[in-house]
């Protein structure tokens, strides 16, 4: 992926640019997950949703 | 009779804090006040191990920001880790700050469209001082208002740091779009840093906080149990009473939630204050001494095991000591400081076994 995007003259990193969708993916997801009941199986929910959201930017960025 | 004089005062202070708050008057009334003020000279409860905690957490959360700011090299990484050090303190006495910082950094994003505003169109135009001051007092002084009530101060002071640290970040008055972007990126980097660090490190449940409250106040009833010396009056109840004031909350929160239902820490404070008592008669009466210093280190036992397994009904074989010691006092010559150590030990039985019957033939033949 190309390290960095021009937005209207900005050099924006399109880490940054993952990151933010990664994070939109999340909110939605957090929801159906918790209302499925996965968090009642998983041990410890905060560091589940940072693993999922750090999967979610490589995903991403991956694609890019 | 010391303590039936002891219960009138009491009946009678709640009694006058209850009309004072019922007429509606600030502060508390004038003998109570001093009452309060001197119990206030000695130190209160401290958890040396949470404070510990939260600083580990803090500087896991700053060296996670300054690693990346090392290894990306932006210059407004610097920004970044001065936010995520505030935020890990500033929430560090609540046992789980992370929604507060979650307000907090709701409110930054909220406050980013009224620092731009005011960065990027309205600093530049003002040319005078009279023109600044004329252009910012209208948020300022609004946020100011809300800052004073209680109920929104939380998130008016989040807006108000958002929007006066991006207008005192350009004092060299260069206010274009790419700085400003860098430096609202990084304050909201470093607050979200701070809030998912703290959740997975430093979160702690009402529950696990309540025992740790617990088994604090049994390992001092159990010190006050171990003394050879009489324990200085004042510092053991503020320190208990402290740790009711902190306990009840979070007993409330956690609801009938198994071995806490049946917590009742003012019990506990009666017993230690009893302890103190008969700690304090001690030196004076020193026929029935071994039967005392064998219910001590009973009791110091029974709670130094409370406090490493927690919850637990006390054995019997402490109710047959407290016992052997009231008969062992039936026996001393009749004194101040006798009637005061039977008071006490009565008090103790009645508070570690409220149910267990008393056998009044054996104190009885004793005394004859």
């Amino acid at each position: 992926m190309t390290a960095e995007v021009d937005i209207a003259g900005l050099l924006v990193p399109t880490l940054l640019l993952s990151m933010l969708a990664a994070w939109l993916l999340m909110l939605p997801l957090r929801r159906l997950l918790g209302r499925l009941g996965a968090y009642r199986l998983v041990w410890h929910p905060p560091l589940f949703n940072l693993a999922l959201f750090v999967m979610l930017t490589a995903g991403l960025a991956a694609l890019w | 009779m010391h303590r039936l004089r002891a219960t009138l005062d009491v009946h009678q202070d709640c009694r006058d804090l209850h009309d004072h708050v019922a007429a509606g008057r600030h502060g508390l009334p004038a003998r109570l006040d001093t009452l309060a003020r001197r119990r206030s000279d000695t130190p209160f409860h401290i958890d040396r191990g949470m404070a510990l905690w939260s600083g580990a957490a803090a500087v896991v959360a700053i060296l996670l920001v300054c690693a990346f700011w090392i290894l990306t090299g932006w210059p407004s990484g610097a920004a970044a880790a001065m936010m995520v050090a505030v935020f890990c303190s500033f929430f560090a006495t609540m046992d789980d700050p992370a929604p507060g910082i979650r307000l907090f950094l709701v409110f930054t994003l909220l406050s980013v469209p009224a620092a731009a505003l005011y960065l990027l169109l309205v600093l530049p135009a003002a040319t005078s001082f009279e023109m600044l001051a004329v252009a910012m007092a209208p948020s300022f002084l609004l946020l100011g208002v809300y800052i004073g009530r209680p109920e929104t101060m939380g998130r008016a002071m989040a807006l108000t740091f958002g929007i006066g640290g991006a207008l005192s970040l350009h004092d060299i008055g260069s206010a274009d779009f790419p700085s400003f972007l860098n430096s609202t990126l990084a304050q909201i980097m470093g607050v979200a840093t701070a809030m998912v660090v703290t959740q997975l490190v430093r979160s702690v449940g009402a529950a696990w906080s309540a025992r740790r409250l617990l088994r604090a106040g049994w390992a001092e009833l159990a010190e006050l149990a171990a003394r050879t010396r009489a324990p200085e009056p004042g510092r053991f109840e503020n320190r208990m009473l402290d740790r009711i004031g902190l306990l009840s909350p979070r007993l409330a929160l956690c609801g009938p939630l198994g071995d806490l239902a049946a917590i009742d820490a003012v019990n506990d404070l009666r017993i230690g204050l009893n302890i103190a008592d008969i700690q304090r008669a001690r030196p004076l009466l020193d026929g029935s001494d071994r039967c005392i210093a064998r219910l001590m280190e009973g009791l110091r036992d029974h709670f130094r095991a409370l406090a490493r397994l927690g919850a637990a009904p006390p054995p019997p074989a402490l109710l047959e000591r407290i016992d052997a010691a009231i008969a062992g006092l039936a026996t001393a010559p009749p004194a101040a400081q006798r009637e005061r150590a039977l008071a006490a030990l009565a008090g103790l039985r009645r508070s570690l076994f409220p149910d267990a019957p008393i056998d009044r033939s054996l104190v009885l033949e004793r005394a004859a």
